[in-house]
């Protein structure tokens, strides 16, 4: 874009994603994959999983936006206004997943199936589920980018992020971990087809914010990087996974390469997914043009 | 400015505000600098001033900073120690000191001088400083050399202009009366919306006109600026200005038959009898012009007090004469440029030219007067203005004369609401009488400067007009009067021309001031060979740029305005006074600091250069005539003065002991009302104009004389005292292959190209669309295959190319190609370099293809774009 | 309650980048920031062509999105509605950034760039930083010269009358374009130009009701 276009032709958000935005990025695409992993964890009551997803969200999504900030050592400041900023909030929910976590982690360590390690199951699950799609609600009360402007997109994260921990569970099972492989690989079956759908629907219902909108999903279909999405996050993050995925329903067990693959290109496909939407953030020009 | 409120705060030990006077284009804008702690961190527009906006300032002079504060500056002289010379060759400067510098340049002009003082050459920028033709006058007057020009001169300026005004207006320029117009028409030119003379002045006077409801018509090659803010643009093929005029006056006079009767009559040469060999009846006794008087059937002189009417039509006999009054020639002469054949050639409709003619002629409101302070004076609310871009070709003198026509033709000229000349008359500052300047009528009766012999005010040419001259300056003016400045230095036939007049010199030593000439002039390859041939090159600059870089041989550190005492730039001078009814104000420009390292004024440098090569008495007598001293307030020939103290002394001498430089350097300006008479001169003044040039028929035949003898040929047709469409070479290029006009156009944000090296303008310069791009209409491109952000390859018809990148646009001629001329590739200019596209590579020079009245040059050229490639990104 | 507001009158204004270059000289923005700038754009056809310049800045919203996401409270909403920054507690999460919809908000990254590259910082440059302190890793905008309101009002001046109580693009346009007043004030020469001449603010639409109009 040349300077004299800014504001004056659809001008993408360049903040969260050029030069240092790259870390808001990869911190993204780690809520997901941390966020989900857990809650999948959770459910498959796999520890290492949970412990895992633990340190992913708090190393890679905090450490990443830790690293972002124009000033980190203020990162306290981050906190003081839940009252109206989903960042606040965000900032609060992981710090409270940090600490609930420890203790419900610690809980299924020591004290194993007791009621208060139940109550911390579901207070953690509660607080990581509200982790992984604040960022949605971070993007999705940005009126300015109607692509983003979507009640869709926290579901979509979140779709996504269970997705993620999935694919990862299922890696987890292969190398050892005591996963039921059978149902990890019919939930990770149902969450690409659903995952799948909640794209199409985010992307068709994106058309209809507005001229912006349309543009924005123009550009993530057919404009400079379209290949991140036909290719990361069509053919790589849901149709060789589901290909892989039917073929294991029919064979019984896939092999171990396969499910690598499978485990390989939905990562393709999640960080495909994070970057063409935080690329294609259109903003609406200023002022009258002839476009 | 104010801190930020922090909790330590810095300490502030000066804090101070200054009144001086820009210096980033010719407008010297009065502004008010703040300084804290030593250091200049603000300039805005002076409110209280007349010469500005009051209080509003432009891009170029907020930048003024980053030329104070440009580590790029020259600090020391620089001596070149590659004796390679050549557009893009590297100087290899060497630091010297003061004392080597004058001492060489005082040797070499002690030499020059006893052989032949007309070998040296100076040259100004054009665009800057008024102040720089000042001293190009006094240190071309003590030296003793007529060879003399501005770098851009025809390409940043204009001589048909200058001509025209002058001999129509007495004036440098002629500006709309913005109070009182209604309806005004701008050919070419952006006053009040770009750059220009006065400006900001201009800028705040048509803000207030169009909020009243001024109609502002602009004929443009493109829709920008004055053009896109005006009531209705006009696109127009470049050059061809002149036929739509002469086609409206043709509209006005023969299709509604309207003209303002008294002023014609009184205010013209008009009713002035001319035989059937084009010149006037004369009077035997008195030899003055005769006129008809229709109320006693006879002819007598023009300025006969018993002329009951003045005859405007009819075939008279005087003394077996058969004559005419040169009115019914001129109505006579403009039945042949008819709206549809003007169509033919601009490709403004003819429609157009008859509508725009009908309702110019209706808002003139012929006939009507205003009171203003109590006098009765004519309102003609009705303005044809125009400035270089216009008259910037081969037509320059008839283009201009054909637009101030029709201000003529309706009396709407230095009348309220009129198209008004900078005032070129001053009953003197009440306090003291002094500071006075008019006009009268001269030779003729036809206006001239009534000032006495004292060199201020650059008198104007050209009336009356000096008889012609076998030259035996290079610049070939004393052959061509009307000349502002002559376009032999970039010439390519130059050194034909100089065997042809032989001349019995060459140019050895050429002084610069200020003036990039390399970017500056029309074909710089040919400008260069020129330049190579100067043995001793001397330029005072504030960065080191392509002139200098290619061909000074010695760099010196000039001041820039914010580190310079000068009394001049806000005295006397010619196009950037408050015009109209605006109060007379005026300045000086002081210093915010004092120059840093080792800068010297130029001024201060030349008095010492004058002391030292044994013309001290020379320099104290100068200025005496200059500022018109009387005997007591003469500087005595012992007198060692500085450039300061000429100040001091001028500025008493003109506003009276109280006023000397210390309390302008309080006060920084000094205001007083304009009369009526002094703005409307005209209304008080006895003296006509030539709107029919008879001059022009003897001159013809001198100037035709002296250079066919010599072998220069001129387009002689344009020597006709009727104004007339002459075709320039662009128009008549027949190659379809080059399909486009190709012209440069200025920019807001930029004077010439000296802007281009402060960080600010840069960055503004890269957030618009156009300013470093070259743009096309974007119908034309795309048929030929181009689009936005294509590298384009522009050869002109002579064979030269430049390139750059491409910007598409449809507010624009779709015969046209057009941008910014920049492009820069010195060294110490890092800013600047690399930015845009230099215009003057494309054109070329010969002497006897400029205009041939005024020596303008041609600065549109037809050409043919490709494209090479696609431009790299920011 | 004074709210401060701004009228562009798109009339008179000639595109001369005068309030840009002027605003950040008055507040020593380093090279790449912008806190009022021109948009360029042209629409129609020939010739009804028409070049539309568009002075923009900080518009001061009352319903200022930027507030309301700031994690910090280090963007905050004045009374008199100037939206100001709090350098000492911005983070520098840029979310104020990616929210506004006018896109006035820059984040200074680099303390040490200077706009002669490779050849330090000048004097100007460098007093700049001491009576102007910004701080890199913080994002920086248009406060409508506050200091100078404030200032202003101290003394016993008005803003948008008195130059130098009034934010300095306003003071240096010179076809005066610009206009600063009391939006809260039915008889300001800003409250007079938005009735009489249909005053405009820039996509009405974001719901964040701007305190900057323009006349046409």
């Amino acid at each position: 874009m040349r300077s004299y276009e800014w504001m004056v032709e659809y001008t993408p958000q360049t903040e969260w994603i050029e030069r240092r935005g790259i870390l808001i990025w990869l911190a993204e695409v780690s809520n997901g994959i941390g966020g989900g992993l857990y809650l999948v964890s959770l459910y498959f009551n796999s520890l290492f999983g949970m412990f895992l997803s633990w340190l992913i969200v708090i190393l890679l999504k905090g450490g990443f936006h830790f690293a972002y900030l124009g000033k980190p050592m203020r990162f306290w400041r981050l906190a003081l206004n839940p009252r109206t900023s989903w960042l606040s909030r965000g900032f609060i929910f992981l710090g409270l997943f940090i600490v609930l976590g420890a203790i419900q982690l610690a809980l299924s360590y020591w004290l194993p199936g007791t009621a208060l390690e139940f109550l911390f199951k579901v207070i953690a699950g509660l607080m990581v589920f509200l982790v992984v799609i604040n960022s949605g609600f971070v993007m999705n009360y940005v009126n300015a980018i109607p692509l983003w402007n979507s009640a869709i997109l926290p579901l979509l994260f979140l779709s996504c992020g269970v997705l993620d921990g999935f694919a990862f569970i299922l890696t987890i099972g292969l190398f050892g971990g005591s996963v039921d492989m059978v149902a990890a690989e019919a939930g990770s079956r149902s969450l690409l087809l659903i995952s799948g759908f909640i794209i199409i629907i985010y992307l068709w219902g994106a058309t209809y914010m507005g001229p912006t909108g349309k543009r924005s999903v123009v550009e993530i279909i057919k404009g400079q990087i379209a290949p991140i999405l036909w290719i990361g996050v069509i053919l790589c993050g849901i149709i060789i996974p589901i290909s892989i995925s039917i073929f294991s329903y029919f064979v019984g067990e896939a092999s171990v390469p396969l499910l690598i693959t499978a485990v390989i290109c939905e990562m393709v496909g999640a960080f495909s997914l994070k970057y063409t939407i935080l690329r294609n953030a259109l903003y609406t020009p200023l002022i009258p043009t002839r476009s | 400015m104010t801190p930020m409120q922090t909790k330590k705060k810095p300490d502030v030990y000066d804090d101070t505000w200054i009144p001086t006077q820009c210096g980033r284009c010719f407008a010297n804008c009065a502004i008010r600098v703040h300084r804290i702690n030593g250091v200049a961190v603000k300039i805005e527009g002076n409110p209280d001033s007349w010469l500005g906006s009051r209080g509003g300032l432009c891009a170029k002079g907020v930048s003024g900073l980053q030329v104070l504060y440009d580590p790029n500056r020259l600090n020391v002289p620089l001596r070149r120690t590659n004796p390679e010379k050549g557009l893009f060759v590297d100087p290899k400067w060497k630091e010297i000191s003061w004392e080597e510098a004058l001492s060489e340049i005082t040797e070499k002009l002690k030499k020059v001088l006893k052989e032949e003082p007309r070998k040296i050459l100076l040259q100004t920028a054009t665009i800057r400083t008024p102040t720089s033709p000042v001293w190009r006058k006094f240190v071309g007057d003590l030296l003793g050399t007529p060879n003399r020009t501005a770098g851009g001169g025809g390409i940043a300026c204009g001589s048909g202009l200058h001509f025209g005004c002058g001999l129509l207006h007495g004036s440098w320029n002629v500006m709309t009366d913005y109070r009182y117009c209604n309806y005004a028409i701008y050919w070419g030119v952006h006053n009040g919306f770009a750059t220009g003379h006065a400006a900001m002045i201009s800028a705040r006077l048509v803000s207030e006109a169009m909020e009243r409801g001024m109609k502002l018509v602009v004929f443009d090659p493109m829709s920008h600026y004055s053009s896109n803010k005006a009531t209705e643009w006009i696109p127009i093929i470049p050059g061809t200005d002149g036929i739509v005029a002469l086609a409206m006056c043709n509209v006005i006079v023969n299709e509604l038959g309207v003209w303002d009767e008294t002023y014609i009559k009184t205010k013209t040469n008009g009713p002035y009898l001319v035989g059937l060999d084009g010149r006037y009846a004369r009077d035997k006794d008195t030899g003055k012009p005769l006129v008809w008087d229709a109320g006693e059937s006879k002819a007598k002189p023009f300025d006969d007090a018993g002329i009951i009417d003045f005859a405007l039509e009819g075939k008279f006999k005087v003394d077996d004469l058969e004559c005419q009054p040169s009115f019914q020639l001129i109505v006579h002469h403009l039945k042949q440029y008819t709206p549809e054949i003007a169509s033919s050639i601009s490709s403004v409709p003819a429609e157009t030219v008859r509508r725009i003619a009908t309702e110019f002629a209706q808002a003139a409101q012929i006939g009507s007067t205003i009171s203003i302070n109590g006098h009765q004076l004519p309102l003609r609310p009705v303005s044809s203005v125009t400035f270089r871009g216009a008259e910037a070709h081969e037509n320059s003198a008839h283009t201009v004369l054909a637009f101030l026509l029709l201000n003529h033709i309706v009396g709407a000229a230095d009348v309220p609401g009129g198209s008004v000349g900078f005032p070129v008359t001053s009953l003197g500052y009440p306090e003291t009488g002094k500071w006075k300047f008019g006009v009268k009528g001269g030779k003729d009766g036809l206006l001239t400067i009534a000032v006495p012999e004292s060199g201020w005010f650059y008198t104007h040419l050209p009336w009356p007009v000096h008889d012609p001259k076998f030259p035996t300056d290079a610049g070939l003016l004393e052959l061509f009067p009307m000349a502002s400045l002559s376009p032999i230095w970039a010439a390519e036939n130059q050194e034909e021309i100089w065997q042809k007049i032989g001349l019995p010199y060459r140019i050895e030593v050429m002084i610069n001031y200020g003036c990039n000439s390399v970017l500056g002039v029309a074909d710089p390859e040919a400008y260069a060979e020129f330049l190579k041939k100067i043995p001793f090159i001397i330029s005072w600059d504030l960065v080191s740029n392509e002139f200098a870089e290619g061909f000074a041989d010695i760099l010196l550190p000039d001041t820039s305005y914010l580190e310079t005492l000068n009394w001049m730039d806000g005295q006397g001078y010619f196009f950037n006074y408050p015009y109209g009814m605006d109060p007379w104000c005026c300045h000086i420009t002081q210093p915010v600091v004092k120059p840093l390292h080792d800068r010297r004024y130029i001024m201060d440098v030349w008095f010492e250069l004058l002391t030292r090569i044994g013309k001290r008495l020379e320099v104290n007598e100068y200025w005496n005539k200059y500022i018109g001293l009387d005997e007591a307030n003469k500087f005595k020939p012992e007198e060692d003065v500085t450039w300061d103290q000429v100040g001091d002394r001028a500025l008493k001498y003109y506003f009276g002991p109280d006023h000397g430089m210390e309390w302008f350097k309080e006060h920084g300006h000094l205001i007083w009302p304009k009369k009526v008479e002094e703005a409307y001169w005209r209304h008080f003044t006895d003296a006509r104009v030539p709107i029919y040039m008879e001059f022009v028929i003897d001159l013809k035949e001198k100037i035709e004389k002296i250079a066919e003898g010599i072998g220069i040929k001129m387009n002689w047709d344009q020597y006709t005292p009727l104004i007339s469409w002459f075709a320039s070479t662009p128009h008549l290029v027949k190659n379809p292959e080059y399909d486009l006009y190709c012209f440069g156009y200025r920019d807001i944000l930029h004077t010439g190209t000296c802007t281009m090296e402060q960080p600010w303008l840069d960055e503004a310069s890269k957030t618009n669309p156009y300013t470093y791009n070259i743009s096309m209409h974007t119908d034309t491109a795309n048929r030929k295959g181009l689009q936005d952000n294509d590298l384009i390859e522009i050869e002109s018809s002579y064979g030269h190319k430049v390139r750059g990148t491409l910007k598409l646009r449809k507010g624009q001629h779709p015969e046209t190609v057009a941008f910014v001329s920049a492009g820069h590739w010195a060294k110490g200019q890092p800013v600047a370099k690399g930015k845009g596209t230099p215009f003057t590579f494309l054109l070329e020079q010969k002497f006897e293809k400029c205009d041939a009245l005024t020596l303008n040059v041609e600065t549109s050229v037809k050409v043919k774009v490709k494209k090479v490639g696609v431009a790299q990104h920011d | 309650m004074i709210k401060w507001g701004m009228v562009i009158d798109l009339k008179k204004c000639i595109g001369c980048y005068t309030c840009m270059v002027t605003c950040k000289q008055e507040h020593y923005l380093p090279p790449g920031i912008f806190w009022t700038r021109l948009l360029v754009s042209e629409t129609g056809e020939y010739p009804q062509v028409t070049n539309h310049v568009y002075p923009v800045l900080c518009n001061h919203c009352k319903e200022a999105v930027c507030v309301k996401v700031c994690p910090s409270e280090a963007t905050l909403q004045r009374e008199d509605g100037i939206v100001h920054i709090d350098y000492d507690k911005c983070v520098g999460c840029r979310y104020c950034m990616i929210a506004c919809p006018y896109q006035q908000r820059t984040f200074y990254s680099d303390g040490k760039k200077g706009y002669f590259p490779g050849q330090g910082l000048t004097e100007l440059e460098v007093i700049g930083k001491e009576l102007y302190p910004l701080q890199p890793g913080t994002v920086v905008k248009c406060n409508f010269c506050k200091e100078k309101i404030d200032e202003g009002i101290r003394k016993g001046l008005k803003p948008g009358i008195d130059r130098e109580a009034t934010p300095a693009c306003v003071n240096n346009c010179p076809t005066k374009a610009r206009y600063f007043g009391d939006l809260n004030d039915m008889k300001s020469k800003v409250s007079v130009l938005i009735r009489q001449r249909k005053g405009f603010q820039l996509h009405p639409e974001f719901g964040t009701e701007p305190s900057v109009y323009y006349v046409d």
